[in-house]
């Protein structure tokens, strides 16, 4: 499990989010259940897989809904130089900073915007923006407290033994689509399927 | 002597902080010039792998290009470094890299 120093610059102690300690302690169970591999969509689905649950806890503490929540990860982490409000938002990819030193949030919230790189294990903390989204969407659409139905269907598709190391968007997207049949029903179904579909990855209905 | 310094990885994306900076040692203050070259000496990077094993979620991996006026070599290290003459290669590197960035 790796947090690395605040600088004290840019950066407050990371020690202080609790949403991402619980993204690095999410990353040990992924490890042991899924083990996804830490490269391209399968790495992007770990990270995404670790803010979901990292926000998740931070949402449980809270009491609120999927509606009452901020969906960023990492607030509070910048210091007062730092031109942003977290290191990302589940919400809206993209908008978490805006900054001189750190650049731009370069997150895509659909397929559309998919970044091909060689940089960050091919980008799996930039592509993490599309399933994050997709989560957001899900959980908004069932309603209530984002852990009882969107979180129990992640969870349940994160220990799926069809699940390969080395899945794909669609191949994840598939696996919540029959968990949330499977766990819930086909209303339920269908709001998975769409919250995907939104963010351009067809998982059938 | 140059170095090309690289962070990639980490908690997020920033892609401020992952553009590789120049860090042109003659071009720094006496001072940090024989600091910084006898931080290369202590490291002893031609020694070391080019590439050490893969790193952990959220880990950075910084990469060091060195050409000291002879030879180069590139190194990637991943954190957390155990090393400590290699880590306080990275500290010193990451500071001037970060004074180079503000100065942009």
């Amino acid at each position: 499990m790796v947090f690395g120093d605040g600088d004290g610059e840019l950066f407050n102690r990371f020690t202080i989010s609790l949403d991402v300690i619980a993204h690095e302690l999410t990353h040990g169970v992924t490890g042991d259940e899924a083990r996804l591999v830490y490269l391209g969509q399968a790495g992007a689905l770990n990270e995404s897989i670790s803010d979901v649950f990292g926000s998740l806890v931070k949402q449980y503490v809270r009491g609120q809904t999927a509606a009452q929540a901020d969906w960023l990860i990492g607030e509070g982490l910048f210091t007062a130089k730092v031109h942003g409000v977290a290191l990302r938002s589940m919400k809206a990819p993209g908008t978490a900073f805006d900054d001189a030193l750190l650049g731009r949030d370069p997150q895509p919230a659909t397929m559309a915007g998919y970044v091909r790189t060689s940089e960050d294990n091919g980008g799996v903390h930039t592509n993490s923006g599309i399933p994050n989204h997709a989560f957001y969407l899900a959980a908004t659409a069932l309603g209530g407290h984002a852990w009882e139905k969107a979180g129990r269907i992640w969870y349940e598709t994160l220990r799926d033994k069809r699940l390969k190391p080395t899945a794909t968007f669609i191949q994840f997207a598939r696996a919540t689509v029959q968990n949330a049949a499977h766990l819930f029903g086909r209303t339920e179904r269908q709001t998975v399927a769409a919250a995907w579909a939104e963010v351009g990855v067809h998982a059938g209905t | 002597m140059r170095i090309d310094f690289r962070i990639d990885g980490g908690l997020a994306a920033f892609p401020g902080l992952a553009k590789p900076v120049t860090i042109d040692c003659d071009r720094l203050s006496p001072q940090d010039n024989a600091r910084l070259r006898e931080l290369v000496r202590r490291a002893d990077l031609f020694q070391r792998p080019r590439r050490a094993s893969p790193a952990m979620p959220d880990a950075r991996v910084y990469t060091i290009a060195l050409d000291d006026g002879g030879q180069c070599r590139t190194v990637t290290v991943p954190e957390p470094i155990a090393d400590p003459a290699l880590r306080a290669l990275v500290d010193a590197l990451a500071q001037h890299a970060a004074a180079v960035r503000r100065a942009r």
